[in-house]
């Protein structure tokens, strides 16, 4: 490429993309309104290109290859972003809540249990590539688990955190054993499947669900005498497991088994062939992606106080994997970005709650034309 | 060494439908050998490959590997965990991760470089210097292959001959006790065969019994101490390098009579 092609083409960048946004933003918000996410745009292409760091090439000259190699792994973001950046969140959204109201805590809440939906979800997909389109039925199955559990044998919410959990994992376990060998639409084919059966279990077992007409009365938790009830209390409840959630799954990417997963999402063959039992990684990773969703279907029940299979439909499974996706596959901190924006965003245009879907589509057109690997990008080229 | 069968075929037997893509097939070979494979195209070198490390399963015949281990009828990755590695002619590398995470990739298997599940969840010191080790384990072997300055490339972005060597060095991480590899040479130019057959003797030199299928009779001369020429799926010959190159048999398969 001559020079001059290369200007005209990081030019083009800042330019199209706004443009586009300008022309899709102007007919729903108007023109001043539009103008001004045209320009943060550019403001935020800017940003994200000054932040991305040297290339590898130029490591290579100036330290030596040890160097580079760090620098290339690291080079997504600068090194005091990556190590404070966790920290600088977590202790936001531990402040924020305190002067938001009751309706604020309210969203801020389902993003959260969103986000861990999201983030067992793109152990999946993300992870280990393989596509789930019914996953939300882990949920239901997690939120059921607790509300038969209490009706039954009167089990409390801290009782019934690991038994949702192990019995998503159960379930997954025996749709996992015979699909596992599909891959690709096949597999995303099946799954949805099974998400519609196990609503449609949870529709008419009358006596165990109680039907179309749900379970009423699960009660909220309480901790150390504390009733975790009112909105600010189970907000940090739900951010305490989110933390969790959160931690373990970062522990995996670091360790064996996250390697495992990356082989394998690469080249399976190549997988076998370095001694990785793809099958039963694959079949540990359906469980774990389980059990995460179970603990959130448990912690979603004690929040709605009420569970019944409206909350558990085929639409909830793809607004989840369009946060995966639009996070950014792979990609732990892209995902929770993607789950708040998906949450966030549609508050947000309540005045225009006319056109929210079509603001919704678009936005994820957009992506798709511009940014196809996501907000954050697949995950970050690190070593692990 | 040289005495006891680091793996021995017999009688192997491959049908594809009617077709015998692998017909009877004995082979024995020594601890120590460097044992060659050629043939000319279609005549089952890399079926036999497929069948060692369970990639195809044939369909009557053994093979045998390290004086007991029966390997026909396991996966391809308990076969892997045995100690055998394979090099694939057309190349099975993690393209989109770095060279360094193909290295990693490959030592995870290893029973000295392991840790426990606890270890991974709290990031111990065992986890750390378990990975430590491993890390550099990796450096010490792409150094050795010489494709240590491309540690934090794409794998995918390297050049061919790059790539072959990375999946060496991949190889080399797992330990493996028998070495396969598919046309290693195909496709490099002189300079990379050189450097390629520097590479395969000092895995030699770590003990580690390797079978290539070559075309390139240079190159098979310059390494491999047993030669066993397949043709239609049949054994035709079989012996030391100098020996076959003069065989009549061999010399017909290739030329045509």
């Amino acid at each position: 490429m001559s020079a001059r092609a290369k200007v005209r083409a990081a030019l083009r960048s800042y330019i199209v993309p706004p443009l586009w946004m300008f022309a899709i933003a102007m007919p729903i918000m108007g023109l001043l309104k539009s103008m001004v996410s045209a320009g943060l745009l550019v403001a935020g292409l800017i940003l994200y290109r000054t932040l991305k760091g040297p290339k590898s090439i130029g490591a290579v000259r100036r330290g030596g290859y040890q160097e580079a190699v760090a620098r290339y792994m690291h080079g997504q973001l600068p090194g005091y972003l990556r190590r404070y950046g966790p920290a600088l969140v977590l202790a936001v959204s531990i402040v924020l809540p305190l002067f938001m109201n009751n309706y604020d805590i309210d969203v801020f809440t389902s993003a959260l249990f969103y986000t861990m939906l999201a983030l067992a979800l793109n152990l999946l997909v993300g992870n280990i590539g393989l596509l789930n389109l019914g996953y939300i039925a882990f949920y239901g199955i997690g939120a059921y688990t607790y509300a038969i559990l209490h009706a039954m044998l009167g089990l409390g919410f801290w009782d019934a955190v690991l038994p949702g959990g192990v019995m998503a994992a159960v379930v997954s376990l025996v749709i996992a054993i015979p699909t596992l060998r599909l891959k690709g639409d096949y597999l995303a084919i099946v799954t949805l499947g099974f998400g519609e059966i196990v609503r449609i279990v949870f529709n008419n077992w009358d006596s165990l669900t109680n039907g179309p007409n749900g379970i009423m009365g699960i009660p909220r938790p309480s901790l150390l005498g504390l009733q975790l009830s009112t909105g600010i209390r189970f907000f940090y409840l739900t951010l305490a497991f989110v933390i969790v959630e959160v931690y373990v799954l970062y522990r995996i990417d670091r360790s064996r088994l996250g390697r495992y997963a990356l082989a394998i999402n690469e080249n399976e063959q190549a997988s076998e062939m370095v001694g990785i039992n793809t099958y039963r990684v694959k079949a540990i990773y359906f469980m774990l992606s389980a059990f995460f969703g179970g603990v959130a279907g448990v912690l979603f029940a004690s929040k709605q106080m009420f569970v019944s299979p409206d909350s558990f439909t085929f639409i909830e499974s793809v607004y989840v994997l369009a946060m995966v996706i639009l996070g950014g596959m792979g990609n732990i901190a892209g995902v929770i970005a993607g789950a708040f924006t998906l949450v966030v965003l549609p508050e947000m245009l309540r005045e225009f709650v006319l056109y929210r879907m079509l603001i919704f589509a678009l936005l994820l057109i957009t992506m798709m034309l511009f940014r196809p690997e996501g907000l954050l990008g697949r995950r970050a080229y690190h070593d692990r | 060494m040289i005495g006891s069968s680091i793996l021995s075929i017999s009688n192997l037997s491959l049908m594809f439908g009617g077709l015998k893509a692998l017909d009877s097939v004995d082979i024995d070979m020594k601890k120590g050998e460097v044992l060659c494979i050629i043939g000319p195209n279609g005549a089952g070198k890399t079926t036999l490959f497929n069948c060692i490390t369970g990639f195809l399963r044939p369909t009557s015949g053994n093979i045998v590997y390290d004086g007991g281990t029966e390997l026909t009828g396991k996966k391809p990755y308990q076969i892997a965990g045995c100690g055998i590695y394979r090099s694939f002619q057309n190349l099975a590398l993690f393209n989109q991760l770095s060279v360094l995470e193909n290295m990693l990739i490959g030592g995870l298997k290893r029973k000295d470089l392991s840790y426990g599940i606890l270890d991974a969840m709290l990031a111990t010191p065992t986890f750390k210097s378990v990975e430590a080790r491993l890390r550099q384990e990796a450096l010490e072997i792409l150094r050795f292959t010489g494709i240590v300055e491309k540690s934090g490339r794409k794998a995918g972005e390297l050049s061919y001959g790059e790539r072959k060597l990375l999946e060496l060095a991949r190889g080399l991480i797992t330990k493996p006790k028998l070495f396969l590899l598919d046309e290693p040479a195909a496709g490099l130019n002189p300079t990379e065969k050189a450097e390629l057959v520097t590479v395969i003797r000092r895995i030699r030199e770590q003990e580690i019994n390797v079978v290539l299928i070559e075309h390139d009779m240079r190159f098979v001369s310059d390494i491999a101490n047993w030669i066993v020429v397949l043709d239609y799926g049949k054994k035709l010959a079989e012996g030391l390098p100098d020996d076959v190159k003069k065989n009549r048999a061999v010399i017909e398969a290739y030329l045509g009579t």
